[in-house]
């Protein structure tokens, strides 16, 4: 059985009293366990509401998504807090990371909300700030780390509830090409060990390296290519 | 895991605050000032209340005092006048045996005259008050000897002319010697002085015309009081005389216990109202323990009166907690977002902010509860520099603030006030960060 499952998914915004925004319409999706997809489309194609839904983050207007067998279509806010807090990993484009913590506080956020305990958080924490490459710059706050240092940081956050998958935003956006490959790295790194990821991006050469790119146009899915 | 988890919200909430310390600060003080300001004025309350309930024990809460009250008619004065007669009234020493027959576990029924006299020794004169009571009357009206003795029951059954001086009395007649032993005249009868009471302020309280200036009292046996002096009583002090004829002034009853005071003074108020001219009313019944039961709902008006304006600065404090709050959730709204979408829960972040408000308000409620304790011992020394340079009128006025007292309660409410404070500016800044949309706050610039 399939990782997520998305079945003839829906989600209307209503913006105002008679405009209606149909982001989703009846959206079919299945992704893999260990699969790495790609999402690409142009703006206003819903990938990042399919993103949000997929995150935990919304609740569909109609339609199914079961998450590791778990239906989530129609949990309560706390529920969803607690699966995501359990389940999902977030990548940001922006990086989003708490300014006033430090790198390794923030690595920690997740857990925190886990209620684990702070000696075990802090061993999690310096374990993954190693393993995406921080070491030292742990102990600093995100305005004085670079960009890819800060989206390393998010990774390393991303990766502390061992999450079922991770979702990434445009995550190489803000950052130079250089940088943003050693980022790449990473993921290819991630989904060589098993890791789930779904990443939304414009960029082709990211694409590329993926298992599967998903095309997105009007709130459907266009085209589903293997790479 | 709930304690867990609260330990750790506290320390964020504290490590938050951190983050803007003058603004913490500055939030803070609000909140110490209303604390200050309850515990200063429950403090001052707290000192007139106590001060004045001394007063009203000073006469004892189990007394119940009747009083010879000269009957105010202009009818018995013409009676007076055409008759050419001394106004006769006040109580008896009938009505003290009734009273002492009728009322059970009476413990001593303590009558006495009072009688305007003046005071002569050698060259030295002074107006005071003679009153001639019983042996006892001292514990009733716990008087303390400075020096010498009180009546003793022999001084009572020889009937000596001896007699006990006020404080004042003693002072004005005897300047710079020791009064024990010494020989005074009071009008044309010559007392032996055998004991100097200590000093004790005047009575405060609604004045009536027995209401006596304990220190300018010279104290005389009852016995020795009517027969010399008689039960006419001659005051020639303004220029013109006037005759008056009393038994007693002044009978007190003292029963044991505060539950008895009530029905004994419906008894005597009963027999007196038998026995004397309903017509001419020349008597009254005095009940200590009533005057401190409206002395309390006195000190409860003041004390509503003190804790609303303290409750008033309190409420700013809390505003300005709130605002700062709604602020700081605008402010943050992207870190809420972040902290949504790593899994906290909304009541995860109501208890951030909560705690963040609690402390806020803890803390100054905390400071302000010393510095409030320091203002209370404060005040009574601005005060008293204050009335020697107001003077006599002043000093009075400002005695009353003397003293002040900072009871455990006024602490606990402070403290409790502004921790309900905190808790309550910080429910609503609260309540609109756990109800933000992830998704919107997570795109907050």
């Amino acid at each position: 059985m399939s990782l997520a499952q998305l079945l003839d998914l829906t989600k209307t915004y209503h913006m105002g009293a008679d405009v209606v925004v149909e982001a989703l319409r009846g959206l079919d999706l299945e992704i893999e366990e260990g699969e790495y997809v790609a999402v690409m489309g142009p703006s206003g194609s819903g990938k990042s509401t399919l993103l949000n839904l997929l995150g935990c983050l919304d609740r569909p207007t109609r339609g199914r998504y079961v998450l590791g067998g778990q239906d989530i279509s129609r949990l309560s806010d706390a529920e969803l807090s607690e699966v995501r807090g359990r389940r999902i990993g977030f990548v940001f484009q922006s990086f989003n990371l708490i300014p006033q913590l430090s790198a390794l506080d923030n690595i920690e956020v997740p857990l925190f909300y886990q209620g684990v305990h702070r000696r075990q958080r802090r061993r999690r924490g310096r374990e993954l700030a190693e393993r995406v490459g921080l070491g030292a710059r742990a102990r600093h706050k995100p305005m004085e780390l670079s960009g890819g240092e800060q989206q390393r940081v998010a990774i390393a956050r991303a990766l502390s509830n061992d999450p079922l998958i991770l979702l990434a935003d445009e995550p190489t956006g803000n950052l130079d090409s250089k940088t943003g490959r050693e980022i790449l790295e990473i993921f290819d790194d991630l989904s060589a060990r098993g890791r789930t990821l779904v990443v939304v991006t414009h960029d082709e050469a990211i694409a590329r390296r993926t298992h599967r790119t998903v095309r997105m146009a009007d709130g459907r899915i266009a085209s589903r290519i293997s790479n | 895991m709930l304690s867990f988890k609260t330990g750790e919200i506290l320390r964020l909430g504290v490590t938050n605050l951190f983050v803007h310390p003058a603004r913490s600060i500055l939030t803070m003080l609000g909140i110490l000032f209303g604390v200050t300001a309850v515990i200063a004025t429950l403090a001052v309350v707290e000192g007139i209340s106590e001060k004045m309930q001394e007063e009203v024990l000073r006469m004892g809460a189990t007394n119940i005092i009747v009083e010879a009250v000269k009957p105010a008619e202009s009818e018995s004065t013409t009676q007076t006048q055409q008759s050419g007669m001394a106004l006769i009234y006040g109580l008896t020493y009938e009505d003290a045996e009734r009273i002492q027959s009728s009322i059970q576990g009476a413990d001593v029924v303590v009558p006495a005259r009072r009688i305007p006299v003046t005071a002569r020794y050698l060259t030295r004169r002074t107006r005071a008050e003679v009153l001639g009571t019983v042996p006892w009357y001292n514990e009733t009206y716990g008087i303390d000897v400075a020096s010498g003795r009180w009546l003793a029951p022999l001084d009572q059954r020889k009937v000596d002319n001896i007699c006990v001086l006020g404080a004042a009395v003693a002072r004005r007649l005897f300047p710079r010697s020791d009064p024990l032993g010494k020989s005074l005249w009071l009008g044309p009868f010559s007392y032996r002085v055998v004991g100097v009471l200590a000093g004790r302020g005047k009575r405060t309280g609604s004045g009536g015309e027995n209401e006596a200036d304990y220190d300018r009292t010279i104290y005389i046996p009852l016995t020795a009081a009517s027969r010399r002096f008689g039960e006419m009583v001659v005051d020639s002090s303004a220029g013109s005389r006037s005759f008056e004829q009393v038994e007693l002034h002044e009978i007190t009853v003292k029963v044991p216990t505060a539950e008895a005071v009530r029905p004994a003074a419906r008894i005597i108020t009963g027999l007196l109202e038998r026995f004397h001219d309903p017509n001419k009313k020349d008597w009254r019944v005095r009940v200590p323990l009533e005057r401190l039961e409206a002395l309390e709902r006195t000190k409860w008006l003041f004390v509503v009166l003190g804790v609303s304006i303290a409750a008033i600065s309190l409420l700013v404090g809390g505003i300005g907690i709130m605002n700062i709050m709604l602020a700081s959730v605008t402010e943050r709204t992207r870190e809420i977002g972040i902290r949504r979408a790593m899994g906290a829960k909304r009541r995860d972040i109501i208890s951030q902010f909560l705690v963040e408000t609690v402390v806020l308000s803890t803390v100054g409620g905390a400071i302000g509860v010393p510095v409030g304790v320091m203002l209370a011992v404060v005040i009574p020394r601005l005060l008293s520099k204050a009335a020697t340079m107001l003077g006599v009128g002043g000093e009075a006025a400002l005695m009353s603030l003397s003293r002040t007292i900072v009871t455990p309660s006024a602490v606990v409410l402070a403290l409790g006030t502004s921790i309900i404070v905190g808790v309550v500016s910080g429910v609503y800044p609260a309540y609109r960060a756990a109800h933000m949309d992830p998704i919107r706050a997570l795109r907050h610039e």
